[in-house]
């Protein structure tokens, strides 16, 4: 069949819209029509050449959308069910899966290839393999995926709005409550309020931070990020600093979260600098691989025994957490429609990451047309 | 007000009620008859006179009719000529009546100003009066008060007084079955046949329609039928052709029908819709083309027109129309097909987003297996998602409707957002409907007073006090009495705090929208919602329309804590922006404050402050008769929704 799909095909290029073919589901692979897709920064860093994927590939790894035709051997989805897609896959079995750190799950290596599990792609072109950022492909009206990457959700949801819930919130809101584990009373500093950050707002506010510290350049972004539960809001780390200071008399953050677009050693420096003796600095950002982006002395580590924390998906288990944010945000706690700032077609993909670039939007979401 | 005619009809039917009315004017009781119009009050009345060879004295109620025109005045210019001499009265009816010792009708009954009746307290007492510098007359002993008027169960509508009520006795009329009204409609066209039956059924039709809140009476029918013969005749139709019976129907039954408040469509619409319905089954040759087209109901085009002037909200307090009042039956059960085009309901205001678990809730939504879990009939009325079935909704609200509207109210909540745009779109018109049965604008808020404006009655007496003699008398030496209006401010205060749920919220809307509904502009209410903080719903003099504020309101839901002192210190300050003699504020809560302080401390800047406790538990009972008692004011438990419009009404009337 065919679909139309934004392709990446080089470091540095757009996304090229267009229609490819596509392959139906084969074992444990379903066909999902995608009603939404979202715009991570983390697609933009394959453009900008941050991080360097397997080209040509189908960009987009936040969705949702209505699953259409199961292959054999599925036994988790039928066709009609509502879907929110994870981006990472969860096999279930793996050492990580078996231990309760599903997002950490084997099949998750191939996501920069967009390979399907049994190592073939469903997206071609002209006799060329294309794969599928996340081996999920949301910038396409349909894409057929691994029933280990989609989450079951009720027919009522709104798919539009819940589609955040495929990236930026669990993996905003998991670094808080998760990776920084923050605990009534806590001082949590955040490091960049985008899609990811915002979230990271919400969920310490959520878990009884005393202070939600948001920091960002942008005055767009500190206004949102009060309205999403931040307490105080500065525009520079060193304002940060020095609030922090104050609020916690000298003793320093509970713990920094760094959901930056493009992570620095100064950025994380600054987050290091702004926590207390064994705090903990979430790393939830992105950059290039091939760079050192934390620089700090090993000393003050060892003598303040402070923590540095990676954290991919929220550090959760997307199986529990996506249901979970999900039952948050129909009982008003976790705020999704109010994250959403600008709407997008598919054709208008590489606006929505001008848009991103140029720090205008909370979050942008393409919305395909009703099939 | 006119002498009673000559020929008359013969009365068909209402038997019993005759005799009853006989036996008690041969007693020297005086006696209301409550009927809506066309139910022959005036009819059986003039008749019984007739046949009792009595004169009947006809006067028309409403709101100008003053005491000295229902009593009787001294000609200014004699008096001030040559003083106060019993010459110069002139009798009004009462006194005419009195002194005559005849019938002294007096129609629409409860549209007269309180205290234009509390002259008849001693007359219906002690058969006489007391007349300012005219002494005691006493009534001849044939004298009798016979009141007519509708029905008025009705939100703001003041009763008869108790005084009058308890030296009066009271007949009941309903609308006549179907074939007394064939026999009076025929009799009264002198026609007969398949005409009569359409016209009677079409017009009864009037009476059930969902939409309609009040129909038409029989005064409808007989016009319809003769408008339908004169138009056959002049268009020469040998029977009955659907266009003309179109157009005679719009004649006689569009200006008679009220739309039910908060439904967007035209009479027409109603009428072309119940035409398809009542039109005899017939072969279509004998009519014209166009009029052998079957006419469409709801979604015609003339329809769609009409939604944008429909939101007759205010409509329904305007007193000066006649004959309106709600009939309270079965009117409110119905639901309008089809969603609302008109009123664009405004989604939760720009909910204010602040941080802390307490907000969780107010913005909470409800899954389909959660509404499933909570409401058996959930199901029937939403079968799948995004689908809401409003004829399974129009039977369950006739026949539980405090559990349809607390369904409704909760459907708005939907997760599923379709069902609640539908559900939302529907509980505001619904409610304001449950609201609206009969709602009148309340009576008894304005008192004569004296003025030297140029309108009203001469007042004698002040006047003579300026008047220097030298005649004509200037305009500045003439003193008129005309009605002032007793100025009362109104603040609506509902309580959407966690503790509100459910049935709660619906008689929250119902409240809201009929406190706005009985205004009647003169009494233009602001209506706060508060829980931990205040979220102003409607400001006084706004205008906002009840379906809007309706719609705000059910979303509006578990604000956490509850601030009583805060939400009374925001009526206050509503209340503060009027220049009222009296400020009146109406608290819809369990009244159980759980942050904030001491309500009673907060009581400043309202001058009567009444109590709806919804679902009451015996706790909050106690916690608001305490407060309304502190407030000067009265606390009602609410436990149904029909209970609403009552509690309300007696609130009202207690003030002032
Ligand atoms: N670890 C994971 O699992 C995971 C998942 C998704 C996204 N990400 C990464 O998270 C990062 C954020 O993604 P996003 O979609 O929120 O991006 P975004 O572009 O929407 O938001 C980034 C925000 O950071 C702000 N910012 C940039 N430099 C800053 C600085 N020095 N100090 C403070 N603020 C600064 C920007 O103004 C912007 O508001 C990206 O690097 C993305 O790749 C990681
Ligand atoms: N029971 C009845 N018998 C004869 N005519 C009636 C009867 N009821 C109503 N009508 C006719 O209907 C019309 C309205 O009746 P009316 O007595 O004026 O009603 P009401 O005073 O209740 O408004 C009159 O034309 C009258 O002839
Ligand atoms: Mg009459
Ligand atoms: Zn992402
Ligand atoms: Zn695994």
């Amino acid at each position: 069949m065919k679909t139309r799909a934004a392709v990446l095909r080089g470091t540095g290029q757009d996304f090229e819209v267009t229609e490819i073919d596509l392959d139906g589901p084969k074992a444990g692979e379903v066909l999902i029509r995608y009603v939404a897709a979202g715009l991570c920064h983390s697609d933009e860093h394959l453009r900008h050449g941050d991080i360097v994927p397997r080209f040509p590939l189908v960009g987009g790894h936040e969705g949702a959308g209505i699953i259409e035709e199961v292959g054999p051997g599925v036994t988790r989805l039928k066709p009609g069910d509502h879907v929110i897609c994870s981006f990472l896959p969860v096999c279930g079995h793996c050492r990580w899966c078996s231990t309760g750190k599903s997002n950490l799950c084997d099949m998750g290596a191939t996501i920069l290839d967009g390979v399907l599990p049994d190592g073939t792609y469903r997206f071609h072109h002209n006799g060329e393999d294309i794969g599928g950022m996340c081996m999920l492909g949301t910038f396409s009206e349909r894409a057929t995926i691994s029933e280990n990457s989609a989450v079951k959700v009720d027919d009522d949801l709104p798919l539009d709005k819940v589609v955040l819930i495929g990236c930026g919130v669990p993996t905003g809101f998991g670094s808080a409550v998760h990776a920084a584990a923050t605990e009534p009373g806590d001082t949590i500093a955040i490091y960049g309020i985008g899609g990811i950050g915002i979230n990271s707002v919400q969920g310490a506010a959520l878990a009884g931070a005393r202070n939600v510290v948001a920091i960002d350049p942008l005055a767009n972004k500190r206004e949102a990020a009060e309205q999403f539960g931040a307490t105080h809001s500065c525009e520079t780390a060193e304002q940060a600093q020095e609030l922090i200071t104050q609020l916690t008399r000298g003793v320093g953050a509970d713990k920094a979260i760094v959901t930056v677009g493009v992570v620095t050693s100064e950025v994380v420096t600054s987050a290091f600098n702004a926590i207390r003796k064994g705090g903990t600095v979430v790393v939830t950002g992105l950059a290039d691989p091939a760079k050192n982006t934390i620089q700090i002395s090993g000393a003050l580590l060892t003598l303040f025994e402070k923590r540095i924390q990676g954290s991919l998906f929220g550090s959760g288990d997307p199986f529990h957490d996506i249901p979970r944010m999900v039952e948050l945000y129909q009982s008003g706690d976790l705020k999704l429609d109010e994250l959403i700032t600008t709407t997008y077609t598919l054709d208008q993909v590489n606006q929505g990451y001008e848009d991103l670039i140029a720090g205008k939007n909370i979050r942008g979401v393409i919305l395909y047309p009703d099939a | 007000m006119t002498a009673a005619p000559g020929g008359l009809p013969t009365v068909v039917g209402l038997e019993r009620e005759r005799q009853v009315l006989e036996v008690a004017l041969e007693a020297g009781r005086h006696v209301v008859i409550e009927g809506p119009p066309g139910t022959g009050k005036s009819t059986l009345l003039r008749d019984i006179a007739r046949s009792a060879g009595k004169r009947v004295i006809f006067v028309e109620g409403n709101a100008e009719l003053t005491p000295a025109r229902l009593v009787g005045q001294y000609d200014p210019a004699q008096v001030l000529a040559r003083g106060y001499l019993p010459d110069s009265f002139t009798d009004g009816p009462l006194l005419a009546a009195m002194r005559g010792g005849a019938l002294l009708y007096l129609e629409e009954f409860n549209r007269i100003p309180e205290e234009t009746l509390n002259v008849l307290i001693t007359v219906l007492a002690e058969g006489e009066i007391a007349v300012p510098r005219l002494g005691m007359i006493a009534a001849g002993a044939d004298f009798r008060l016979i009141a007519a008027m509708n029905p008025f169960d009705a939100i703001g509508t003041a009763r008869v007084s108790q005084a009058i009520a308890d030296r009066i006795c009271r007949v009941v009329l309903g609308y006549q079955d179907a074939a007394a009204e064939r026999r009076i409609t025929g009799t009264a066209t002198g026609e007969n046949g398949e005409v009569v039956d359409f016209a009677v059924t079409l017009t009864r039709a009037t009476r059930e329609h969902r939409d309609v809140r009040m129909g038409a009476s029989v005064r409808g029918a007989i016009d319809l039928v003769l408008l339908l013969t004169g138009l056959a005749r002049l268009r020469g139709e040998p029977a009955l052709a659907l266009g003309s019976a179109r157009d005679a129907a719009y004649a006689a039954l569009s200006g008679r029908i009220r739309i039910a408040d908060g439904c967007d469509r035209s009479p027409e619409s109603v009428i072309d819709e119940l035409l398809a319905e009542a039109w005899p089954a017939q072969p279509a040759p004998s009519d014209p083309p166009d009029g052998a087209q079957p006419v469409t109901g709801a979604g015609d085009a003339g329809d769609a027109g009409d939604a944008g002037d429909a939101g007759d909200a205010g409509d329904a307090g305007d007193a000066g129309e006649a004959g309106d009042a709600g009939d309270g039956q079965g009117k409110a059960d119905g639901l309008p097909p089809g969603p609302a085009a008109g009123h664009p309901i405004r989604s939760a205001s720009a909910s204010r987003l602040r941080r802390g678990r307490g907000q969780g809730g107010s913005r909470r939504t409800l899954s389909r297996a959660e509404l499933t879990a909570r409401h058996s009939s959930f199901g029937d009325v939403s079968p799948g998602v995004g689908q809401l079935d409003q004829d399974s909704l129009a039977r369950l609200l006739a026949a539980e409707p405090d559990a349809a509207a607390t369904l409704l109210a909760d459907l708005a909540l939907a997760t599923d957002r379709q069902l609640a745009a539908v559900a939302r779109r529907l509980a505001a018109r619904v409610f304001v409907q449950l609201a609206a049965v009969g709602a009148r604008p309340a009576r008894g808020t304005r008192r004569l007073g004296p003025g030297t404006v140029r309108e009203g009655d001469l007042d004698l007496d002040r006047t003579l006090d300026r008047f220097s003699g030298a005649w004509p008398p200037a305009d500045a030496e003439l003193v008129t009495r005309s009605w002032r209006a007793h100025r009362r401010s109104l603040c609506l205060l509902i309580d959407t705090s966690g503790s509100m749920s459910g049935l709660a919220v619906a008689i929250a809307a119902v409240a809201a929208a009929g406190v706005v509904l009985s205004a009647d502009g003169r009494l233009d209410p602001s209506v706060v919602a508060f829980g931990s903080d205040v979220t102003r719903l409607r400001a006084a003099g706004s205008g906002r329309v009840p379906e809007d504020l309706v719609g705000e309101l059910i979303g509006l839901r578990g604000h956490g804590m509850t601030d009583l002192a805060g939400g009374l210190r925001a009526a206050a300050r509503e209340l503060a922006g009027s220049h009222a003699d009296e400020r009146v504020a109406i608290l819809l809560s369990d009244c159980v404050a759980t942050s904030g302080d001491d309500p009673a401390s907060a009581l400043a800047g309202i001058d009567r402050l009444h109590v709806l406790c919804p679902l009451p538990a015996p706790e909050s009972e106690r916690a608001a008769a305490a407060l309304a008692r502190l407030g000067c004011g009265v606390s009602q438990p609410v436990r149904r929704l029909a209970e609403v419009a009552p509690a309300l009404t007696r609130a009202l009337s207690r003030s002032g």
